[in-house]
């Protein structure tokens, strides 16, 4: 029984430890705030440059480009004409024409593009079921739709308020996929599911295999595409958009991490040319304008833009590391020998994430380890010295804690 | 002497039982007839619109309820022993004390499950009438993590309760507050889903600290 009394004792420290070594490195965190120079950049189409907001040495806000020119809030709008039209519009500023382009505030609005898409949206947890708005319904804007379809083993509606599979509609778009060539289980279904687009771009569906295939309600019939899109990409996530020129049914994601656009209506791909990256770790952000794409891959340690040419995306100019950190002494790294973490940036879901510190806090948890030992020796066992160095300071404090009076009686 | 326990456990609790009982039929029942009043006004559609698109929860009375449930289960179980100092007498009766403090929680966990289940029941009905099995699996993964709280709530506040010194019962208090948080620390629906199996487990480790409170409170550890 004093055996079992011992097991049960140690269970609640260790549980304490994991406490400490979970609450203490994020109390840690609040405090030791580390400096950063945040950037908004964006490609000027009139200095061929990346223009910024930035501070200074003295930590004033300053707007300048890469070249160190220092601009006016007034100069600054004009070099990013593309951007800030409305307020030279607004100036009586706005050019005729930017690089033999004529522009208005009109076309710029049309051609204008935001795309973003984080991580933290792909390791999120979703309910496969996925509405399909009706289009050429004859009447103006989208309703939502009074069901919903799933693709678990077999493709199927669900009528929202009977809460019912409807099998006719469900046949007609099954058996369609079937006989264009799907095959297996549907490994990703991508849709836009806001009802506030200004149209239906319709779904898209990956089998096994890889193959794409598009599918959309029109009239109240199923219309169903095997896509051109090739199967040796490996797709392995889509992101359908409905921007304003109707050019393009969405992104692309491959599994080698290149990043394309559909083009509408031909499937044909367009990559983008920027390295690959991983969409699990990495968020992506697009401004696109008439002449060009600012893209951003921020994450896993990068921050990065690139500056592509919107007629056919190629990389013009490409500006790396933009969050300046300063470097600092570090107390964490002494005295933290390993951290719990249950959240991260790139998820929504919860999990255990174990981190072991730097080298140097084995030093520090030796050192600790022979403190508690000198001053406890007498009535502390070579366990609660063990712990004190495997785990440092959160050993330390949970046995002063919780055997407090034993070890000073 | 099992049965004898069980119904010395019943005897004192029954009121809070019924109590909490009643509370969770009424509290389950408001909030099916409250959502019932919106899928009428809004429909059922927007409804899954907004649970499927929005990541929205239509039960967010449910949140704090299964702890609420542990909390005053122990408290009627375990305060009251503790204060009258009732619980010394019964780890004398002829029984080894980590079977006795193992009939008391048993006792506690038939009672939590049983209530648990009444009020899963109740909701688990109404989503399967009005919900596809993917909604109600998310909606599962969601709430599961609130009911192990209140498994483990159930376990700290007894383990806090029977502890014999006041500043450790204190030390004890925060700390429980602390093991508590990782129920909530994520509000997305379903952000859960993958770490159950490590939920269930760090719920049901607390029910190991009431057996050190008892022994410490049976062998004098003051």
């Amino acid at each position: 029984m004093r055996n079992l009394y011992k097991i049960f004792s140690y269970t609640i420290i260790l549980c304490a430890i994991f406490l400490l070594a979970w609450g203490t490195p994020n109390l840690y965190g609040k405090i030791d705030v580390r400096k950063t120079k945040g950037f908004f950049t964006y490609y000027s189409s009139i200095v061929k440059s990346f223009a910024m907001f930035t501070h200074d040495e003295k930590g004033n806000m300053i707007r300048k480009d890469r070249e160190g020119n220092r601009y006016s809030q007034l100069e600054f709008d004009s070099i990013l004409p593309l951007f800030y039209y409305r307020q030279l519009k607004l100036d009586n500023k706005l050019p005729k024409e930017v690089d033999g382009h004529p522009i208005s505030v009109k076309i710029l609005e049309q051609s204008a593009s935001f795309f973003r898409l984080s991580s933290r949206d792909i390791n999120a947890p979703k309910i496969p079921l996925y509405p399909l708005f009706p289009t050429l319904t004859g009447r103006v804007g989208l309703s939502t739709p009074p069901d919903v379809f799933r693709f678990n083993e077999q493709f199927q509606f669900v009528d929202i308020a009977p809460n019912a599979v409807d099998k006719e509609k469900s046949e007609e778009y099954y058996s369609k996929l079937l006989a264009k060539g799907f095959t297996g289980k549907a490994i990703h279904i991508a849709n836009d599911p806001n009802s506030r687009k200004p149209y239906e771009n319709g779904s898209f569906i990956v089998d096994e295999n890889f193959n794409v295939f598009h599918i959309k309600d029109v009239a109240g019939k199923a219309f169903v595409k095997k896509t051109t899109i090739p199967s040796s990409i490996k797709t392995k996530h889509i992101e359908v958009t409905a921007d304003g020129n109707r050019k393009f049914y969405g992104y692309l994601f491959d599994e080698a991490g290149a990043m394309y656009l559909i083009k509408a209506p031909s499937y044909e791909l367009v990559k983008l040319d920027i390295p690959n990256f991983d969409i699990n770790k990495q968020s992506v952000k697009i401004y696109g304008n008439l002449l060009y794409w600012n893209v951003y891959i921020t994450g896993d340690g990068k921050d990065d833009i690139y500056a592509l040419k919107a007629s056919d995306f190629k990389q013009i100019d490409k500006m790396n590391n933009l969050v300046e950190v300063e470097e600092s002494f570090r107390l964490a790294e002494w005295i933290f020998p390993f951290r719990v973490s249950f959240t991260t940036y790139t998820s929504k879901f919860v999990d255990l994430h174990f981190k072991f510190g730097k080298a140097k806090s084995i030093w520090v948890s030796i050192l600790l380890a022979l403190l508690f030992f000198g001053l406890f020796r007498k009535k502390s066992n070579y366990i609660d010295i063990l712990l004190v160095a495997l785990t440092g300071i959160y050993g330390l404090i949970t046995l002063l804690v919780l055997k407090h009076k034993e070890l000073v009686k | 002497m099992i049965k004898a326990l069980f119904y010395k456990e019943w005897i004192k609790t029954r009121k809070i039982v019924i109590f909490l009982l009643l509370a969770i039929i009424a509290v389950s029942t408001y909030m099916i007839i409250d959502n019932l009043r919106v899928f009428k006004l809004v429909g059922l559609v927007h409804i899954w619109d907004v649970i499927v698109n929005k990541n929205s929860f239509i039960f967010k009375l449910l949140n704090f309820i299964p702890v609420s449930v542990g909390v005053i289960l122990a408290l009627s179980q375990f305060f009251i022993e503790y204060s009258h100092r009732r619980i010394k007498l019964s780890l004398h009766l002829p029984l080894k004390e980590s079977k006795l403090i193992t009939i008391l929680i048993s006792y506690g966990l038939v009672i939590l499950v049983s209530l648990y289940a009444v009020q899963l029941l109740i909701l688990g009905i109404f989503m399967h009438l009005h919900f596809a099995h993917e909604i109600v699996l998310h909606y599962f993964y969601t709430i599961t993590p609130w009911y192990l709280a209140g498994f483990c709530a159930y376990a700290l506040v007894s383990y806090v309760c029977l502890e014999p010194i006041a500043v450790r019962k204190f030390i004890l208090s925060l700390f429980s507050l602390a093991y508590m948080y990782l129920f909530f620390l994520e509000g997305t629906p379903g952000a859960y889903s993958n770490f159950l199996c490590f939920l269930t487990l760090y719920s049901f480790i607390p029910y190991t600290f009431i057996y050190v409170s008892a022994w410490r409170l049976k062998f004098g550890t003051e």
